[in-house]
């Protein structure tokens, strides 16, 4: 589904992703860790699209195709969602009008008819008792005053309702009490089916206790160091970073 | 350096073709007066120091009215089609004709007459230029069920029209006024001056419209008095324009008073919106609000200076202001100022101006979902402006205004 192939990319000059190679095929769950500053950010910006970010080497291709060359929208059509580490308040645009001019227009893009008002309501309140969240959240201004946990509660709802192939989870953690957590995590899970995928990016192993990953992968320095399975996450929990910073590259 | 080509002589070219009826009337003559003393505001004037309307009428084709009245089919423009009004039609500046609705509106008109307080060269002009003051007024405790459309249509037989009317709304009555062009691609200079006179516990909902007029220059001067207990609410909406400067002046002359004013201004290409107001609060107890917004696109220009004045006597006065603008590209400009001016000491007043860029983030975030580049920027812009109209209460053109401006902002 996803294949990453050396990848090489940075910001303003400065590399940050020094050759990343990845595979992710459907039903797959595969958490990217790290310390602060290794680069997994940037991972989850490259590959939604963020502009600022460039692209000196390397391929990715989803579902057979380039993804370097799409804009973030198409990206979106094709089937790409990213939850944002700090997802943006917009005053003045609801969720729900949002919601339905996104999903009319990946709909349009897709070949398929637009839903109508009946069919998309519908759609949202199956939606919504999935991830828990209020309608009277989703009338309002996109984030505004939300808090914390409401805000990554909505960009789980907005996954919900693009019914993405690959999520792409930045940090979706940070931030987070226990219970917001867990609701959260659920959300993600019963939203996991044999044709989708998942990559989570977290700094701690806690989210991974709620969300079991298949793969786990340590990124340094700009370089996958170490993958294994969700053994290595607990490892990781108990020993710290250092253990892999004082390591050899192994990739 | 370039040196300018031969400047026009505005001044002697307007004293040729000054209209005859006009030259017999004292209060005509003695605004021609003044106005030729004065002359047109230059580069160096503080109020037109953004908009160089010298300049920019030098541009146009010879100044000159149309001469006599035209016949003309002056069907409601689309803005309004299908909907019943009480409809006053301007033919090249000159009332021409009303298709009143109710009889509770009257129109008249009778010989001009200067306000005393006219202090702007345009001012003048539209009172030299004008044939005659046309009169609408809405009897005493009325609510009208229809708007009062007043229409400027053009034969482009003038390059200059002068439109010029007063509104009263006697005591107790209650209108939705609109006033725009019949859309046009005349290269024309229109000098309007309007008065509303609102008394006391009246209520006046105001749309001006300013749209599909692409090659005409404007200065509107356009003045809404509030007598005690009133309530007025105006947007001023600035879509497709070329050159346009609206001196909109609002006089609280009364306590109790709930004024509004709105704006909107959607400059592009290479053209210019300056909205200039004053709010001048004379009496105490009355509240006003203030909110102007612009996105300005291309190389085009904004300008928006505010003026409130709050009067030594208008104490315990609620005066608010704010202008916000985004700017599109790097070429386009915004020249903002708050200008508050208060001598009572028991008030509360604020201002705030902004200007800024579209938030990129925001952006980005909607594109993520799918959502493409262009329907993004409208959204996000959309979400901006929407307040200008959204608070207004006029329930039948709303949709309308929407459409309006979403149509616009899908262009950027």
């Amino acid at each position: 589904m996803l294949h990453i192939h050396n990848l090489r990319a940075g910001i303003e000059g400065k590399e940050i992703l020094k050759g990343i190679n990845l595979d992710v095929k459907p039903g797959e769950v595969h958490a990217i860790m790290g310390p602060n500053g290794s680069g997994k950010s940037t991972l989850a910006s490259v590959l939604s699209g963020r502009e600022e970010y460039e692209v000196t080497e390397g391929e990715v291709t989803f579902m057979g195709k380039n993804l370097l060359e799409m804009e973030p929208e198409d990206r979106a059509r094709e089937g790409i969602f990213l939850a944002f580490q700090y997802p943006v308040e917009i005053p003045g645009v609801s969720t729900v009008n949002f919601m339905k001019t996104a999903i009319n227009q990946i709909r349009t893009y897709r070949g398929q008819e637009p839903l109508d008002a009946v069919a998309f309501l519908k759609l949202m309140k199956e939606k919504m008792k999935l991830v828990e969240i209020d309608q009277s959240l989703l009338n309002r201004a996109l984030n505004e005053g939300f808090s914390g946990g409401e805000k990554k509660r909505n960009e789980i709802f907005q996954m919900a309702m693009l019914e993405p192939r690959l999520s792409i989870l930045d940090e979706t953690d940070s931030g987070l009490d226990i219970d917001a957590l867990r609701i959260v995590a659920n959300g993600v899970n019963k939203l996991r089916n044999p044709s989708n995928a998942t990559v989570v990016v977290t700094h701690y192993q806690r989210l991974l206790n709620y969300i079991v990953p298949d793969y786990v992968h340590v990124l340094f320095n700009g370089r996958i160091v170490k993958s294994g399975d969700k053994e290595l996450a607990l490892e990781l929990e108990k020993k710290g970073y250092d253990w892999i910073k004082n390591e050899p590259a192994t990739a | 350096m370039t040196i300018a080509t031969a400047n026009r002589n505005l001044i002697s070219e307007l004293e040729s073709v000054r209209p005859a009826d006009s030259k017999s009337e004292p209060a005509a003559s003695k605004a021609w007066e003044r106005f030729r003393q004065t002359g047109l505001p230059g580069q160096k004037s503080e109020e037109y120091k953004y908009a160089p309307i010298a300049r920019q009428l030098e541009k146009l084709p010879a100044l000159k009215p149309a001469a006599g009245d035209v016949l003309l089919p002056t069907p409601l423009p689309q803005f309004l089609s299908g909907q019943t009004c009480n409809y006053i039609v301007f033919v090249d500046g000159r009332f021409s004709s009303a298709n009143l609705a109710e009889k509770e509106v009257k129109v008249t008109t009778r010989s001009m007459e200067e306000s005393s307080d006219a202090n702007d060269p345009f001012e003048w002009l539209n009172t030299a230029f004008s044939p005659a003051l046309t009169i609408i007024t809405v009897a005493e405790g009325v609510s009208l069920q229809h708007p009062i459309a007043i229409v400027y249509h053009s034969s482009g037989r003038g390059t200059l029209v002068n439109p010029r009317w007063t509104l009263q709304l006697l005591k107790g009555s209650k209108a939705t006024v609109i006033e725009m062009c019949q859309p046009h691609a005349y290269e024309l200079f229109q000098n309007k001056k309007s008065v509303i006179q609102a008394e006391d516990k009246s209520s006046l909902e105001y749309l001006i419209l300013q749209d599909g007029t692409p090659a005409q220059t404007e200065v509107n001067h356009t003045e809404v008095r509030c007598a005690p207990s009133s309530y007025a609410s105006c947007l001023t909406l600035s879509l497709n324009c070329r050159f346009v400067r609206n001196n909109m002046k609002l006089v609280v002359d009364g306590s109790q008073v709930e004024a509004h004013l709105y704006g909107l201004y959607l400059p592009s290409g290479d053209s210019l919106i300056d909205n200039h107001t004053v709010v001048d609060h004379r009496q105490p107890e009355s509240f006003s609000n203030e909110l102007y917004k612009g996105v300005m696109n291309d190389r085009s220009k904004g300008v928006f200076n505010g003026k409130i004045y709050v009067r030594p006597q208008a104490q315990k006065t609620n005066a608010f202001q704010s202008n916000r603008n985004i700017l599109l590209s790097e070429n386009a400009s915004v020249n903002t100022k708050p200008q508050l001016e208060i001598w009572a000491d028991d008030v509360k007043c604020s201002h705030g101006c902004t200007t800024g860029q579209l938030d990129e983030e925001a952006l980005f975030y909607l594109r993520s979902r799918g959502i493409d580049k262009r329907s993004a920027y409208a959204m996000l812009l959309h979400a901006f402006v929407a307040e200008t109209f959204t608070e207004m209460k006029m329930a039948q053109w709303k949709e309308t205004i929407d459409g309006l401006v979403t149509s616009r902002l899908l262009k950027v």
